[in-house]
């Protein structure tokens, strides 16, 4: 995007040159690889997410079409039944993981920081870090079709079906590992999210007045927080399966299948509103601006997002209604599904309500998101359809199901992501899309979703089931097929227009300015593209509309109109850093390990540890978070809030893993028991565990009152009793009775102690690691008796790491609850 | 009310008009199905409403605004009464339709009588088991009409589904668990039975036949079944016998009353009564059986079936035999 032509930056009359501070504004745009590797500007890192998004969407719209020309006709020969099989579940896995998830996070990247007139992420380098664990995570996935065959189970990859007795092949082996490492992806851009809305807004914009996308983008950002762990938890312990011979899903060894059905759903169903959140988000931007009128019933749209998150996590199980659950349960999540529906719909009706009386303007966006109010309802309508029990009983697993989500996830997230590419598009470069191939798209698209997916809800009620290879020509099912087909080359077309678009509009399209829709939002007070530190002013935030208030002067409850003032901002450097990618190599090549390559996994293993060596020299606090109101005080400091997210996700994760372990033991009748080495041995490691707890506590407070002796005293304690409850267990690992896969109980003994000493190993580092981050600020006061004024930085630092501490001394107790005495 | 009841019967018409030959849910033969496109109309008529409410207002808010300037656009931001309306209606609809759900799901759950048969879903065929009578009917099973028939579901591998589309409802038959369905079958005919959820290459050719045949027929087709297998006739067939059980079919397959009692693959001992070959992959006729039995791994690839390199004459002598097993 080097080509792109870049308007001057705009200094506002009365603002000093920058040159003498040696730094500017100005988009520290080269063009090198180098400045990508190192960049950890969100813009930049947006459009990484995005450019590698779009480019897995075309993978995946190509294997689309591949499946439409295998199903065009009944008995074709034209793909092989387990090449169909990986390219339907490898659709899946992409459309998913690579182009849904990335290109919202992507947009949101970009445009999130400066809706909120934020200079960038909360933690730069860790969004940096972000987007690199998920492109090798993609690429680590599509290297399985280089290595014996890709997934081919689907993408939930039902147990027992994954397991390795019925899918022998490393694709499903290659998929867990690198669902892995999306995974850490997606909950480390959340919690940079959530930390960046809570604490780096412009001075003045509280969190309600954030614009819509990124209200979406904050409350999507805890749906992936809390569901992505539980995912984590299904593949470990299915890798595990693989890998290590347990059989946690395999009823023969004493596991139940259905428990990776429970773990899976609970992340699934949060996924798929974690796809359409944003998009709602989008929908909220784009449908003002282009009727010129505010957001009809702001408040409850901001309500209605947290209710249909909050909801999302109540309703896995109507992915199961046909596995013979309690019908008292399948009741209530028949029930909870439905009430998504109450949420949604005033979703759709607010936004007509914008529309009425407003002054439409049809441009492509614009298009797009009517598109998605007449298209949507229909997949919302059918969703209903879904959560009634009996007709569920009938037409799960059909193409019925396939024609539902494609129409929520084609008109719903697909069609808002087209509205909000084609409403920041002039923001990322400067330049308007072409508003002519535009409509062309959205009527292609538009045309294509009908002919492609209406003709599926028939024959999934005519009886197709779904994921079948091909059909017989007697059952009436062949010219609907046909007529979707040709609808899915249609809507393909549709789709890659797109790059057509983008292609020819870097090069000649239209030049935008700063403010081509003329938006009210933040975004548009700047250049397009923005320079690196997105602004150079900003004008005083007194409601949800900053730009509109700017322009017309804010008028307060006596009718007073009071002008707005525009603030200039200082300068800021870009701080580059290799170490993300690095860092993300380092998972890469663990990941590579975990094939069975021991020696990879060492290497890997070293790698990261040498990374994170060099990050942990680095200076905490790249940019400073926006000071609180006058008279409020912060009980935690920004890095503080990052780790207490961090936690909240993890402590899901061992909450799948122990409600496994208890599903396993009613279904076996079984009792724990430990390791059978007796109760005294982890009794006293308990003893240990809860003392370092209290440690850890003083330390923090000598730290915050500044007392140098009894800080280090302390947390060199809570390292030794941390360091004492690692021996024990050691102990007990050498000294037990049986093996990793010996029985159901000795494997979830294993699994629930060996994570949770993996997270005391990772504590004790932290907190080794703060001992040498207090000593080296000492050394640089000499003279100094005391330690250093708390800042933002370090005693974020102490506080992370006293948080992580307190959180692996928690569950310790429940996992010793579990594993002992149940 | 009644204006959308009929269109949606002119809607389901068309679906079960576009459909005459398929296994469609619209077409119930079964209690279980029945109850089921009754709630569906209802269900689906109460929804149609909300999609023309919305597509109306939609194209009445586009016609309107699309001429209107910016200076005489509304500036209203909400409006409390009308939010709560909005937000009531969808409540009292989704009430309804619950109601709707849990009225059926209660007519639907019928208590059971104790398990007619077991159905066992393996990869990629249908087993289907009568303990009591004492014989396995793999890929084709007959019910009598208007009773009740209960069914123990059961997987031996991984996770398959049970659907009788016409029948209604789809069952999971998940290894490690018992699951049950019951149903009043309550027309004679012969049922397209499908596997519903990916259980792996083959899942697209898992399909058996479900007949429902009066009393007599049932009882004639039980006592049938009972017995061992016929004993060939002609010269070809009795070859035939020779060669099924030199060349190892036994180490899969059991035809009762014969050396072969292999419990891997389907039971064969009344092969040459059943309409289909590899759970309804092909039909079965001489020449099917023929092509299956030269190439399996062609027909239906990576099944359990492997290929086995006979002289043509042999296999001509195996079918003529399998046919012969009535």
């Amino acid at each position: 995007m080097s080509e792109v032509v870049q308007p001057p930056v705009t200094t506002p009359p009365g603002e000093a040159p920058h040159g003498a501070t040696g730094v500017d504004h100005a988009s520290a745009a080269g063009g090198g690889i180098g400045a990508w590797l190192t960049t950890t500007d969100h813009k930049r890192i947006g459009l990484m997410y995005i450019g590698t998004a779009l480019a897995f969407f075309v993978v995946a719209v190509v294997f689309a079409v591949l499946m439409r020309t295998q199903l065009i006709q009944p008995r074709m020969d034209f793909l092989a039944p387990d090449t169909y099989n990986q390219i339907f579940s490898m659709h899946g896995t992409t459309m998913i993981f690579l182009f849904g998830m990335p290109i919202l996070i992507g947009v949101a990247n970009y445009i999130l920081p400066l809706q909120i007139g934020a200079r960038d992420m909360a933690f730069p380098r860790a969004n940096a870090l972000s987007y690199w664990l998920l492109l090798f995570g993609g690429l680590m996935l599509y290297s399985s079709f280089l290595f014996g065959g890709a997934l081919d189970t689907g993408w939930f990859s039902y147990t027992p079906l994954s397991l390795e007795a019925f899918s022998p092949h490393d694709g499903v082996t290659f998929w867990t590992v690198s669902l892995a490492i999306l995974g850490a992806s997606s909950v480390l851009g959340s919690i940079n999210f959530i930390v960046t809305c809570l604490r780096f807004r412009a001075p003045g914009m509280s969190i309600w007045q954030m614009p819509l996308f990124s209200v979406a983008t904050y409350i999507n950002s805890y749906l992936i927080l809390f569901a992505i762990p539980s995912l984590t938890a299904a593949i470990a312990l299915l890798y595990s399966d693989r890998q290590f011979g347990t059989s946690f899903f395999n009823p023969a060894g004493g596991g139940d299948p259905i428990i990776w059905q429970h773990l899976f759903w609970f992340f699934g169903h949060p996924e798929v509103y974690i796809l359409i959140l944003p998009a709602f988000g989008v929908m909220s931007e784009v449908v003002p601006v282009f009727s010129r009128k505010p957001l009809f019933g702001r408040a409850s749209m901001v309500v209605m997002l947290g209710v249909i998150g909050f909801l999302g996590f109540t309703v896995w199980a109507h992915h199961m209604f046909a596995t013979g659950l309690p019908t008292l349960f399948n009741t209530i999540m028949a029930a909870t599904s439905m009430l998504i529906a109450i949420p949604t719909g005033v979703k759709i009706f607010n936004w007509l309500a914008t529309m009425w009386g407003g002054a439409l303007r049809f441009t492509t966006s614009m298009m797009f998101a009517c598109g998605l109010i007449a298209l949507f309802v229909v997949g919302g309508v059918t969703g209903v359809t879904l959560a009634v029990v009996p007709w569920d009983w009938q037409v799960t697993d059909t193409y019925y199901v396939v024609a539902h989500f494609h129409n929520t996830l084609i008109p719903g997230t697909v069609f808002a992501m087209f509205a909000g590419i084609y409403y920041w598009f002039p923001k990322m470069t400067g330049r308007f899309l072409s508003e002519r191939i535009g409509k062309i798209q959205f009527w292609l698209m538009t045309i294509g979703f009908l002919l492609t997916f209406f003709p599926l809800y028939v024959v999934g009620i005519l009886g197709m089931p779904r994921r079948v290879y091909t059909y017989d020509a007697n059952v009436g099912w062949t010219d609907l097929n046909t007529l979707s087909s040709i609808g899915g080359y249609i809507l393909a077309t549709g789709f890659l227009l797109l790059f057509v678009n983008i292609f020819v509009s870097l090069r000649s399209g239209k030049v935008a300015g700063d403010d081509p829709w003329r938006g009210w939002t933040l975004e548009w007070a700047t250049t397009s593209p923005p320079p690196h530190d997105n602004f150079t002013r900003l004008p005083e935030i007194r409601s949800d509309r900053p730009l509109y208030d700017a322009e017309h002067g804010w008028e307060d409850e006596g009718g007073r109109v009071e002008k707005i003032e525009w603030h200039s901002l200082p300068p800021q450097a870009e701080q580059r850093t290799i170490a993300p990618f690095w860092l993300a190599v380092g998972m890469l090549v663990l990941g590579i390990g975990m094939l069975g390559a021991p020696l990879v996994f060492i290497v890997g293993f070293a790698l990261i540890l040498i990374t994170v060596a060099v990050w942990m020299t680095m200076p905490w606090t790249q940019i400073a978070p926006t000071p609180p109101a006058p008279g409020r005080e912060l009980r935690f400091s920004f890095i503080g809030l990052g780790t207490l997210f961090f936690i909240g996700s993890e402590a899901v994760f061992f909450a799948s893993l122990i409600a496994g372990a208890i599903h396993l033991r009613i279904h076996n009748s079984l009792f724990g028991g430990g390791s059978g080495v007796g109760l005294e041995l982890p009794l006293i490691n308990t003893v240990v565990l809860v003392v370092s707890g209290v440690t850890a506590h003083y330390a923090q407070t000598a730290y915050r009152a500044r007392r140098k002796g009894r800080f280090f005293f302390l947390l060199v304690l809570t390292i030794i009793l941390g360091v004492v409850f690692l021996g024990g267990q050691a102990w007990e690992y050498t000294h037990a009775g049986f093996g990793f896969a010996d029985t159901i109980i000795t494997s979830s003994f294993y699994v629930l102690t060996g994570f949770h000493g993996f997270h005391v190993a990772c504590g004790i580092a932290a907190l080794v690691y703060l001992v040498f981050r207090a000593r080296r600020d000492l050394r640089r006061a000499p003279g100094e008796r005391r330690l250093p004024e708390p800042t933002p930085g370090t005693s974020g630092l102490v506080d992370g790491g006293t948080y992580y501490w307190h959180f692996v001394d928690a569950v310790w107790v429940v996992v010793f609850i579990t594993v002992y005495l149940l | 009310m009644r204006a959308a009841t009929v269109a949606a019967g002119v809607v389901a018409a068309a679906l079960i008009l576009s459909g005459c030959e398929s296994p469609s849910i619209l077409r119930a033969e079964g209690s279980a199905g029945a109850e089921i496109v009754t709630l569906a109309i209802w269900v689906f008529a109460i929804l149609a409403g909300v999609l023309v409410t919305v597509w109306g207002i939609l194209v009445f808010v586009v016609l309107t605004g699309r001429r209107r300037r910016e200076e005489d656009a509304s500036r209203s931001k909400g409006n409390l009464k009308i939010e709560i309306i909005w937000t009531a209606i969808p409540a009292v609809i989704v009430t309804v339709l619950f109601v709707l759900t849990v009225v059926t799901t209660e007519r639907i759950n019928v208590p059971k009588q104790g398990a007619d048969f077991t159905g066992i879903g393996r990869q990629w065929w249908w087993d289907f088991s009568f303990p009591g009578l004492g014989f396995n009917a793999p890929n084709e099973v007959y019910v009598p009409v208007d009773r009740q028939v209960d069914i123990d579901i059961e997987s031996s591998d991984v996770i398959h589904s049970f659907w009788v589309p016409q029948m209604g409802g789809k069952v999971d038959m998940i290894p490690g668990h018992v699951n049950h369905i019951q149903f009043v079958p309550l027309t004679e005919g012969s049922y397209l039975g499908e596997c519903a959820e990916f259980c792996g290459v083959q899942h697209g050719n898992m399909r058996f036949l479900f007949e429902v045949v009066s009393l007599e027929e049932y009882s004639e087709w039980v006592r049938r079944q009972q017995e061992p297998a016929a004993e060939p006739t002609g010269d070809a067939a009795i070859a035939g016998r020779q060669v099924t059980a030199s060349v190892g079919c036994g180490s899969c397959h059991v035809i009762r009353g014969t050396s072969m009692s292999g419990t891997f693959g389907p039971d064969l001992t009344h092969f040459g009564s059943r309409k289909g070959i590899a759970a309804y992959t092909l039909p079965n006729t001489p020449e099917n059986l023929l092509r299956w039995i030269q190439d399996p791994q062609g027909v239906k690839p990576e099944c359990n079936m492997p290929n086995v390199p006979l002289p043509l004459q042999q296999q001509q002598e195996i079918v003529a035999y399998l046919e012969e097993l009535q």
